[in-house]
């Protein structure tokens, strides 16, 4: 996990054109000759309580931004979406504003291939200005019937907060506002956590299995702590090994077929009429 | 017809299927959670969900069933059993559920094409469609196409963790080797959810 400083709103929310540009550069960037699909992830969260709904746009950097998210509102998290890897601005805008209102917080973000980015927006900047925290999510396997967990402190009136759960296991302490834990890993199964926040209580099964990642986002609703786990993404419980054999060869071109000379020229003429329908094909 | 004849003919005289050259038994890795006295509850049985559809329209692919498929002996993915099944990986995710959910169908038969045929003809930014028996529809858009020779096969990349939902298609592809009536390389489609 990678938090960069930033800020970007001033006291007054979001009617204020107040703007900072920002640039979240984070830092590996996996050899682009790497196998694979050559592509980072990013996602956004809405963790400001007293914000409205947001619509999130979004571009290459220097093109213009078109809306991808509407009406994005406290507690909500976008689905991950793949980009290819490059700096791109993000910017958030009063649900249903012109686009061309002043957005009330725009930040530029370098996206590595094979990266996978969570954009959490908080008030947590001075004067419960608007910040967006650019946070890294863990794409590497947790240990075998384990689950990842961890936990985004999305309560700004009840804080700090603690997430606790039986043996021991402590996934968040006395967390502030904005904070976002470290991953840890538990066994599989159903765990009943414990939040609390001073004197504010409440209870919580979250359901982590084996081979998952997951952020355990803690958010405030009229004076009491809600807890909602969002995926961050999963492993193969038990993944295949090698490639797939996939084909029969009926539209391959033949290659020669020595062991058997009396089949050849069939074969080639096959090739030679499959060949061409393959290629009318394309 | 002519074409599909000597074709036939030859392969009845190989072992059937599109079997290939031998690949080395690796023991799965086993996985075996430490048993805990108290703490978390065992997670519920999960709910019976398969996929029912795929669509590609960028190649004209409607599937309109999808065969559960398993591991071999050398823990190598099985191929459909008939070449005209689309075939789903079905101890991972279901598609739309968080990791990497594998699809995988012939790219021909021995007389012709088979349903990923043109799999290699997708590009960026095609969509991908897959409804599930719980009636969600999840909509997928191609990262890259990628070619893998067999025996260089990149496991971890194509199996291993994904953010979110992803999915990935798989056939065959490059030569055709006849002797192990196996083609020598995979073609690997890789998509994710997408903005937009």
């Amino acid at each position: 996990m990678r938090t960069l400083p930033q800020l970007l709103l001033r006291p007054g929310g979001l009617t204020a054109a107040a703007l900072l540009l920002v640039a979240l550069t984070p830092v590996t960037a996996a050899a682009a000759t790497a196998p694979g699909p050559g592509v980072g992830w990013i996602r956004v969260g809405h963790l400001s309580p007293k914000v409205p709904p947001v619509d999130i746009y979004f571009a290459p950097f220097g093109q213009a931004e078109k809306v991808v998210i509407r009406k994005a509102g406290y507690g909500a998290v976008t689905p991950y979406s793949s980009l290819g890897p490059g700096k791109y601005t993000l910017s958030m805008r009063p649900a249903d504003a012109a686009a061309s209102t002043p957005p009330a917080l725009s930040a530029t973000i370098e996206v590595a291939e094979r990266t996978a980015y969570s954009l959490l927006v908080f008030a947590t900047g001075p004067d419960g200005s608007l910040k967006g925290d650019l946070v890294t999510d863990d794409l590497t396997p947790p240990a075998a019937g384990k689950g990842r967990v961890r936990v985004v402190e999305g309560s700004a009136a009840i804080a700090p907060v603690s997430v606790d759960g039986p043996q021991g296991v402590s996934l968040a302490k006395d967390a502030p506002y904005g904070r976002t834990s470290s991953y840890v890993d538990v066994p599989e199964g159903r765990w009943p956590l414990q939040l609390s926040g001073g004197s504010v209580k409440s209870a919580a099964d979250v359901d982590v299995k084996a081979g998952t990642s997951t952020t355990l986002l803690v958010t405030e609703d009229s004076g009491a702590l809600k807890a909602n786990p969002i995926s961050d993404g999963a492993a193969l419980p038990e993944p295949p090994k090698f490639g797939v054999e996939t084909g029969g060869g009926g539209t391959a071109p033949s290659s020669g077929m020595p062991l058997w000379p009396v089949f050849a020229a069939v074969a080639l003429l096959a090739a030679l009429v499959v060949g061409r329908r393959a290629a009318r094909a394309r | 017809m002519r074409a599909d004849l000597g074709v036939l003919l030859v392969a009845a005289l190989v072992a059937a299927g599109c079997s290939a050259a031998p690949i080395p038994a690796v023991p799965p890795s086993s996985s075996s959670a430490p048993p805990v006295a108290t703490g978390p509850r065992p997670l519920p049985a999960a709910a019976d969900v398969h996929p029912v559809r795929l669509r590609i329209p960028a190649i004209g692919v409607d599937a309109a069933t999808l065969v559960p498929l398993g591991l071999g002996d050398g823990h190598q993915l099985e191929a459909p059993a008939r070449f005209e099944d689309v075939g789903w990986y079905a101890a991972g995710p279901v598609p739309g559920d968080p990791g990497p959910a594998v699809l995988a169908a012939h790219v021909d038969s021995r007389s012709g094409p088979a349903p990923f045929f043109r799999l290699r003809d997708l590009r960026d930014g095609d969509q991908v469609f897959v409804a599930r028996s719980d009636g969600q529809e999840s909509r997928f858009v191609v990262d890259r196409v990628q070619r893998y020779p067999k025996d260089a096969f990149p496991t971890d990349a194509v199996y291993g963790p994904a953010p979110g939902s992803a999915l990935r298609l798989i056939t065959c592809g490059g030569s055709f080797d006849a002797a192990k009536r196996s083609y020598r390389d995979n073609i690997v489609v890789y998509a994710s959810t997408r903005w937009g």
